[in-house]
């Protein structure tokens, strides 16, 4: 393998990689978040029970949206779909709260 | 790249785990030490080493006494508070909370004393377990907040690892059996193995449990999107027991304290009792609040009674009957602390923690030994490699040589300096200070056997300075049953033999070999 290419395969490892820490963080650090809003909500028990359900869970939640950044190998398909994701909870949170 | 699953599952494991390797032995660490926080408060403080837990006097005589107390000393205080002995903790404290004057931040007025011949017992100055209780989640010199996001991210991490150590480790049963000695990072590999999965349930209990305690600083959305005050009028609702009431301004001539204790005793007789806490006394709002002490049940908050000072009715039961939710989330919490558990479960609890401890020390040493390995033999070390070697070796054996040190501190700093408590932390990480400028120098095998064996001496020598410097020994412990002060020596005495059996190990091999080491409380 010539130098130029083996530069530029670890360029966009290491770019692939960075990517994906920050998307498993942050992005996943957002979505729990809103997941567990809206489940917050959607709970048939009283307020504090809801709360309480909701924060439990949030740890898993985060935990099973990291694996997956790492899991899923597309990186477009993975971006496509964690922003489908976010934005559709986002709506359905707007809509829940009026 | 990564072409599979499993592949990029191995990969995340090493950089997950990597990132973060050495804050999650500090939290690890002082969360072991944690389980002990009590009995190594109990070592700090050798002046209350001579009362027994044995309490003759009955809960009803100890909390008249109290009454009587406070009613004389402090009949305008804005706060009483009365903590009765428990197994763990021999002592009764009478304390109250003067109202605070204008501009100013009202402070404790604490009696600590012997509960049946109620002689005042003054402690010496020391935080004792809760400096390691602390450390462990919001370590130090440092914002407390920014603290508890740091751990909360470590703990993160941890479980991440965790999970996708679980994928990656596909003979899993068959390796638990399997333990190659002297093969280099091959035993490394299967010491980590061995800790993590001999232990397994422990670390994803604790890891998850560990960020349930601090979620609300985490996740307060769910409580902003279903409050409109937020987290606040969430814990307002959750934990009615912690609101004071608004002043009368009408004096409260005749309280009904005893009424109301009499009503408690009565139809609660089985309920033992951990503190009462009385918000204006002398108001006509009064509150009496009684603690129920948890015993082995799996809950966190304490079931709480409250009382009214006026008429003395029972007002509000708050966390008796909890619902499936606040069980959940109470249990996780008290499973993390371990609060509930007998003196045998707390030794398996401690255990445990020592094998995360050699999880995580193993997996670090295994990381180095693998960055060495790759290096061509003449190749001069690169600045990651030297980084990693010199962090592990400050940070693996530091920390025990630096709780010592704290040990020491607490025996030989005189119980007259006022501010002794901050001089004992400070010869913590001064000692771990010390410790981390040696590692930058050697940080070859030779560094690792000489921090070993200054591990050793110290924890070796510690039980002989606590039989200098105070009354006891461990032989006068075993004739007198004091378990908690006997084990906190063997153990020191343990971690000195473990110290010296790693630096021999090291001596034995020529090539660099490092041995995993344990700690102890």
């Amino acid at each position: 393998m010539p130098i130029s290419s083996y530069f530029a395969y670890f360029t966009a490892y290491r770019l692939n990689v960075v990517a994906r820490f920050a998307t498993a963080i942050f992005g996943g650090y957002v979505l729990t978040a809103l997941s567990i809003s809206v489940m917050s909500l959607l709970l048939p028990v009283s307020e504090v029970d809801a709360v309480l359900f909701s924060v439990c869970l949030s740890v898993l939640i985060h935990c099973l949206i990291f694996i997956a950044v790492f899991a899923i190998k597309p990186l477009r398909f993975l971006f496509a779909g964690l922003l489908l994701l976010t934005t559709l909870q986002w709506m359905l949170l707007l809509i829940l709260k009026g | 790249m990564k072409d599979s699953f499993f592949r990029s599952m191995t990969w995340l494991h090493t950089w997950v785990g990597l990132l973060f390797c050495w804050l999650l032995w500090l939290v690890f660490f002082a969360g072991t030490l944690s389980f002990f926080r009590q009995e190594i408060s109990l070592w700090s403080k050798p002046e209350l080493h001579s009362y027994s837990s044995e309490v003759q006097s009955s809960q009803q005589t100890l909390l008249d006494y109290s009454f009587e107390r406070l009613n004389t000393e402090a009949p305008d205080a804005a706060r009483w508070w009365i903590s009765l002995p428990s197994e763990r903790n021999a002592l009764l404290r009478v304390s109250h909370l003067p109202y605070p004057e204008p501009g100013e931040k009202a402070s404790w007025v604490n009696h600590n004393l012997a509960p049946d011949s109620k002689v005042p017992v003054t402690p010496r100055e020391s935080k004792g377990g809760s400096f390691f209780y602390r450390l462990h989640f919001d370590l130090h010199y440092m914002d407390r907040t920014t603290a508890r996001w740091i751990v909360c991210l470590a703990s993160l991490f941890m479980l991440v690892a965790l999970i996708s150590g679980i994928v990656i480790h596909k003979r899993i049963f068959k390796d638990m059996f399997q333990f190659r000695v002297g093969k280099g990072s091959r035993s490394w590999l299967d010491g980590h193995n061995l800790s993590s999965v001999l232990a397994l349930p422990f670390h994803l209990m604790i890891t998850y449990t560990g960020l349930i305690t601090l979620i609300f600083t985490l996740f307060p959305y769910p409580a902003q999107t279903v409050y409109e005050g937020g987290v606040k009028e969430f814990r307002k609702e959750f934990y009615p027991e912690r609101q004071r009431p608004e002043l009368s301004h009408q004096p409260l001539t005749s309280p009904a304290f005893s009424e109301s204790l009499d009503h408690f005793f009565t139809n609660w007789p089985e309920q033992p009792i951990s503190r009462i806490i009385i918000d204006h006394p002398k108001d006509a709002a009064a509150v009496m609040k009684i603690y129920g002490a948890n015993r082995s049940e799996i809950k966190d908050e304490q079931a709480v009674w409250l009382y009214s000072g006026k008429t003395g009715e029972l007002l509000n039961t708050v966390h008796l009957e909890d619902s499936a939710a606040a069980q959940l989330y109470g249990g996780m919490i008290a499973m993390h602390t371990g609060r509930l558990a007998s003196p045998g479960l707390r030794w398996l609890y401690f255990l445990c923690g020592l094998a995360g401890c050699a999880m995580i020390a193993s997996g670090c040493v295994m990381w180095a030994k693998r960055l060495r390995e790759r290096q061509k033999p003449a190749q001069p070390a690169s600045f990651g490699l030297k980084l990693v070697e010199s962090l592990n070796l400050a940070a693996i054996m530091g920390l025990p040589l630096a709780t010592a040190a704290f040990f020491y501190a607490n025996r030989l700093i005189p119980v007259t300096n006022s501010g002794r408590a901050d001089q004992e932390v400070l010869m913590f990480f001064l000692t771990w200070a010390a410790t981390a400028l040696f590692a930058t120098k050697w940080r070859n095998t030779q560094g690792w056997r000489t921090l070993a064996l200054i591990n050793a001496l110290a924890w070796l020598t510690l039980p002989l300075c606590n039989a200098l410097t105070t009354q006891g020994s461990l032989i006068s412990y075993v004739s007198n049953g004091q378990w908690a002060l006997a084990m906190f020596d063997t153990m020191a005495l343990l971690a000195a033999a473990v110290f010296f059996w790693q630096s021999k190990q090291l001596q034995s091999t020529q090539q660099p070999q490092r041995v995993r080491r344990e700690r102890t409380a």
